[in-house]
């Protein structure tokens, strides 16, 4: 089954140095019935005026990520970490038995980022930080693994059974994932068009929840950039 | 805000997402905060029974921000939680709700 969730069905909030689009409920915004797809419970489109972010604020037990589309981000944390991540890059914070931690833009311009959260797959974990770089060029017409609780270059290490994937189609240009039955597929498309298994049509910032479906075509009539994550 | 007054709030969030589950300060109920043999033990009074029951079912997930504001001084900010579930004791008769958890760390926003 496939869920298509549009873009301007998220809840939005303007706070003029932040831009937040909540695809789950987050904040102010609470819907018991829209809380989580398996482990993923949060997934924030947020953009951030220069020199402006999140001070120091504490986390624990999820799985965070943060993934750059255009921009900076300065991450910090009680642990002893700090990076700047750009475009090609990746932030993943395990936050688990405790961590303070900041998220700033430090350029002059916008920083736009994704950030995702998920339930980890063992609690009290001792609290970690990496910052990984992809190869943007390896996802084209491809899906290029960024997370994953499978080890490789390029690949962040997340404490939970899955993957984030991401990729730019070309125009005309069509993917196949497959995965075992049991599991679920979560889709946003980051830009364009994309359509799913021939019929579903996604729009930029549109959002998809699959369920019972072991094999997905991704195809893009303009081109799309997306992101995939495969979910227990 | 006179030189000797101390303000004292606390605020208990989900820790997804950070959702409000009780404003302590906002309802102006009185609570203390101690030491225990486990950690640190919030009493909080005249807690409503649905309030309770929603912290009961969230106790996994409780984060409480204590912050502590004293004239000419920065705010003092501290995060209780607890590593595994807090232990959570409620008395409807009396509406006295005790928390006791054993994680604090203290924070700024300023710095980490």
């Amino acid at each position: 089954m496939i869920n298509i969730y549009p873009a301007q069905s998220r809840y939005s909030a303007d706070h003029g140095w932040l831009q937040s689009n909540f695809s789950f409920s987050f904040g102010d915004y609470y819907d018991p019935d829209n809380t989580e797809f398996g482990p993923l419970c949060v997934f924030n489109d947020d953009t951030i005026a220069g020199h402006r972010g999140f001070g120091a604020h504490p986390h624990r037990e999820m799985e965070i990520v943060s993934i750059v589309l255009r921009g900076q981000l300065k991450h910090e944390d009680s642990t002893g970490h700090s990076a700047v991540t750009g475009y090609g890059g990746v932030q993943r914070m395990s936050a688990g038995t405790g961590i303070i931690h900041s998220e700033v833009n430090p350029a002059d311009e916008e920083v736009e980022l994704l950030q995702i959260w998920f339930k980890p797959n063992h609690r009290q974990l001792p609290p970690s930080y990496e910052t990984s770089h992809y190869n943007p060029e390896q996802m084209v017409n491809q899906l290029l693994p960024v997370v994953s609780h499978e080890s490789g270059p390029g690949v962040a290490h997340i404490h939970q059974d899955m993957t984030i994937y991401l990729s730019k189609l070309e125009a005309g240009r069509s993917l196949t994932f497959t995965q075992p039955e049991g599991r679920r597929i979560y889709v946003f498309v980051i830009e364009g068009d994309l359509a799913l298994n021939g019929n579903a049509q996604l729009q930029k910032r549109d959002a998809a929840r699959i369920t019972d479906t072991t094999t997905l075509e991704l195809s893009s009539g303009q081109g799309a950039a997306l992101l995939l994550i495969d979910l227990p | 805000m006179s030189e000797s007054q101390t303000n004292e709030t606390l605020y208990i969030k989900h820790a997804i997402g950070s959702r409000m589950l009780l404003d302590v300060s906002g309802t102006h109920k009185r609570f203390t905060l101690a030491e225990s043999p486990r950690g640190w033990s919030f009493v909080i009074e005249n807690v409503e029974p649905a309030a309770a029951e929603l912290l009961t079912r969230y106790a996994a997930d409780l984060n409480l921000f204590y912050f502590v504001e004293q004239p000419g001084q920065p705010i003092r900010k501290k995060w209780f939680y607890d590593k595994d579930i807090p232990q959570i004791q409620y008395d409807p008769g009396t509406g006295r709700l005790t928390i006791d958890l054993d994680a604090m760390m203290e924070y700024n926003n300023e710095k980490v």
